[in-house]
């Protein structure tokens, strides 16, 4: 017992001089739109931190494949149903995690320090 | 049922863009085919098709429905799934069931992308088509327009086999090309009245026939030589050719008409008996075939009776008070009431109950439902919408269909303590219902999440799921599973020290750690020589670890990819 409760302690410190950071959970995001629309798909896509890894063309469709962080996409279907008059689809999948950029992490930490705060209370 | 009786039924989809009037162009086919006394319509909520609370008040159908007619001695089913773009999964599981489609343009809906999207599929499966024009009575209606639009957004060339008679709001019936008569029907009588093509129309008519005999000569040498010898086809050469087409694929039949008016229907439903194939001639172009579930060989079927008995479940209903019906197409062999199956998707055996043939919201109980048939059973336990169900001494697998998976998720609560039971019993009834829905529980977040196909196919999952089973639930949007990890190399030291009575408590020990590579999660190893700590103890410090390891030191989310070696103590 006393064994677990110094291995916690010791794991919170040197957790604070091990540079801690944040991770949010990336995905990988397949968009297939009419190619009239591509370019204002695309556009938003990189306004949403999204990495471009694949674009390919089909018929009269185009299919991009992009790496997106899931926080950015909790609305993309209504975003991308209003960019292509409803003719875009997508499907996505968790793909890995990665880094919070810093300015972003610093507001997100905030963010839940307030949340977390309201529900003790 | 004898060979007649096979020969003599088609089961046929209807597909459009949403609103086209598939709902009510069924019903009309159900009216002029004697199925049901009167007209029913959408603005009245009156039709056979569309009778859930959801259907009624939106106007629109949100499930697909099952109906049946007879005409000129066929038996035709036919499936009506709901057309808007979030329910889509309802279309591609009714293509299981079926043997052919009309495909639904209506005058003001024209071809959208919920149409275009499913429209890969159908032709992927190569199913025999036949197209209706709706609306006619409206104004704008236009038969060159659909045609042209047809070509451009879905790359198929219509043949018109209907003209509207009369136009507008003043439309009367169709020219019928093939009878080289005019129909003409009203919404008060289901019987129609037919006349000889009047004088002022015979060159329109003569120029739209000819270019059907043309359609039909065109695929075939033997006919082309004889139709540029004698300048005509005979009416039997014709239906022949036709229905060869339309089987083939390489001609889809355009007819018009107005659904609520009760017109243009007899040509479509002679169209239907005679140029959509049957079971048979179905199977005898794209074969029953599938896997044996344990072995994983091919094996096939006939889609003949004396076959041993196969099936695709392409529909589930829950009932709170019925219970549980799934609807089946028989695809080999006969299915009997009260019998054992066999659910090779799942590899277990079920007892089935009663068997209904369906008309809308109808159960009328048979004995059997024979190769070809779609049937409603009662009482399966644990078979799933895509499932093969078969003779448990003759196994086979049919593949399943994929459907697309949900892209849009919201976190749920309960609105008071009383419904969290509910809520979950009745969000997986409606998953078996709806393969297109999701719901977990996530485990970072603790949330309940719902996921779908969009706003509208969540908004009516909550809509049912108040009115089937009383729970009511709050919407918001789903937190993110934000974690923590470690950039460099650290250690420190973990002491702890305790004196309770006679006995001290006393733990001591030194912790490196390390970053992993991402996705590599948590490694624990001990380092420890020399018994600085005792060997019995090094549990406890693992468990001490994995335990502050669920609450970061940024915002408290779980810290994962770093390696946790202890190396010394005492
Ligand atoms: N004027 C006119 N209106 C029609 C006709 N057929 C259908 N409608 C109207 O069009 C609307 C949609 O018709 P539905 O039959 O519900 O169409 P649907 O294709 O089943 O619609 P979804 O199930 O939502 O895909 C209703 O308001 C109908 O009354 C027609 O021939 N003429
Ligand atoms: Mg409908």
């Amino acid at each position: 017992m006393a064994f677990k409760i110094a291995a916690s302690m010791g794991f919170k410190k040197a957790l604070e001089a091990a540079h801690p950071v944040l991770l949010e959970p990336l995905m990988t995001v397949e968009v297939e739109a009419p190619a009239d629309h591509i370019g204002s798909v695309i556009g938003d896509l990189n306004a949403r931190r999204g990495r471009i890894l694949h674009v390919e063309a089909k018929d009269q469709t185009e299919q991009i494949t992009a790496l997106v962080p899931m926080a950015e996409l909790l609305t993309y279907a209504t975003t991308l149903n209003s960019l292509t008059a409803g003719r875009g689809s997508y499907a996505m999948e968790f793909a890995r995690y990665d880094e919070v950029p810093r300015e972003l992490a610093v507001r997100i930490i905030e963010v839940h320090k307030v949340e977390t705060h309201a529900a003790a209370h | 049922m004898s060979e007649l009786g096979r020969e003599s039924l088609r089961n046929v989809v209807l597909i459009s863009s949403a609103g086209a009037g598939k709902t009510s162009l069924v019903e009309a086919m159900l009216f002029a085919a004697g199925a049901v006394p009167h007209l029913g319509s959408i603005a009245q909520g009156t039709t056979v098709s569309d009778f859930e609370p959801e259907e009624l008040h939106r106007r629109s159908s949100v499930s697909t429905s099952l109906l049946r007619c007879s005409w000129n001695h066929t038996t035709i089913n036919l499936v009506d799934p709901p057309g808007a773009l979030h329910l889509l999964g309802e279309t591609v599981m009714a293509l299981r069931a079926v043997d052919a489609m009309i495909l639904v343009v209506g005058v003001s809906s024209r071809i959208r992308s919920e149409l275009i999207r499913v429209w890969s599929r159908v032709r992927a499966l190569g199913l025999p088509c036949l197209l209706f024009l709706n609306e006619l009575d409206k104004d704008s209606a236009s038969l060159d327009g659909v045609v042209a639009m047809c070509q451009r957004d879905l790359g198929i060339m219509p043949l018109p086999m209907s003209l509207p008679f009369g136009s507008g709001v003043q439309l009367e019936g169709v020219l019928d090309l093939l009878q080289q008569s005019v129909i003409t029907s009203r919404t008060e009588s289901p019987t129609f009245q037919q006349m000889p093509i009047p004088e002022n129309e015979r060159a329109v008519v003569g120029d739209a026939r000819k270019r059907i005999q043309e359609a039909v000569a065109e695929r075939d040498d033997r006919l082309l030589e004889q139709y540029l010898a004698a300048g005509e086809l005979t009416q039997e050469e014709l239906i022949n050719g036709l229905r060869l087409g339309v089987q083939a694929g390489t001609i889809v039949p355009l007819y018009s008409g107005s659904a609520i008016k009760n017109i243009g229907l007899v040509p479509l439903l002679n169209a239907i008996v005679d140029f959509l194939p049957s079971p048979m001639d179905r199977a005898s172009r794209v074969a029953l075939e599938g896997l044996h579930p344990d072995t994983g060989e091919a094996v096939s079927r006939r889609a003949v009776q004396e076959d041993p008995f196969s099936g695709i479940v392409f529909k589930t209903l829950i009932d709170p008070f019925v219970g549980r019906l799934s609807y089946l197409r028989v695809l080999s062999g006969v299915l009997h009431a009260d019998s054992t199956v066999f659910n090779s998707s799942r590899g277990s055996k079920e007892k089935n109950g009663h068997l209904y043939r369906v008309l809308g919201k109808k159960h009328m109980v048979v004995p059997l439902a024979g190769a070809g048939e779609i049937v409603a059973i009662g009482k399966l336990k644990d078979t799933q919408t895509g499932d093969t169900l078969c003779d448990e001494h003759a196994l086979i697998c049919y593949p399943k269909t994929v459907l697309a998976r949900p892209v849009l998720s919201f976190a749920i609560e309960p609105k008071s303590n009383a419904d969290i039971e509910k809520v979950s019993l009745g969000l997986h009834k409606l998953i078996e219902e709806d393969p297109t829905l999701e719901f977990s529980r996530h485990a970072d977040t603790k949330e309940m999440v719902l996921s779908g196909m969009g706003q509208l196919h969540i908004d009516l999952a909550l809509e049912k799921l108040r009115r089937k089973y009383g729970a009511e639930v709050i919407l918001h949007m789903p937190k993110i599973p934000y974690r923590e990890t470690i950039r460099i190399t650290a250690q420190a030291q973990g002491k702890y020290k305790k004196q309770t009575g006679g006995h001290g408590q006393y733990g001591d020990c030194w912790l490196e750690l390390a970053p992993l590579p991402r996705g590599e999660g948590f490694k624990f190893e001990s380092k420890v020589v020399g018994g600085a700590i005792p060997r019995n103890f090094i549990p406890a410090v693992e468990k001490g670890v994995v335990e502050a390891l669920h609450h970061g030191s940024l915002a408290g989310f779980p810290v994962v990819d770093c390696r946790v070696a202890v190396y010394d103590g005492s």
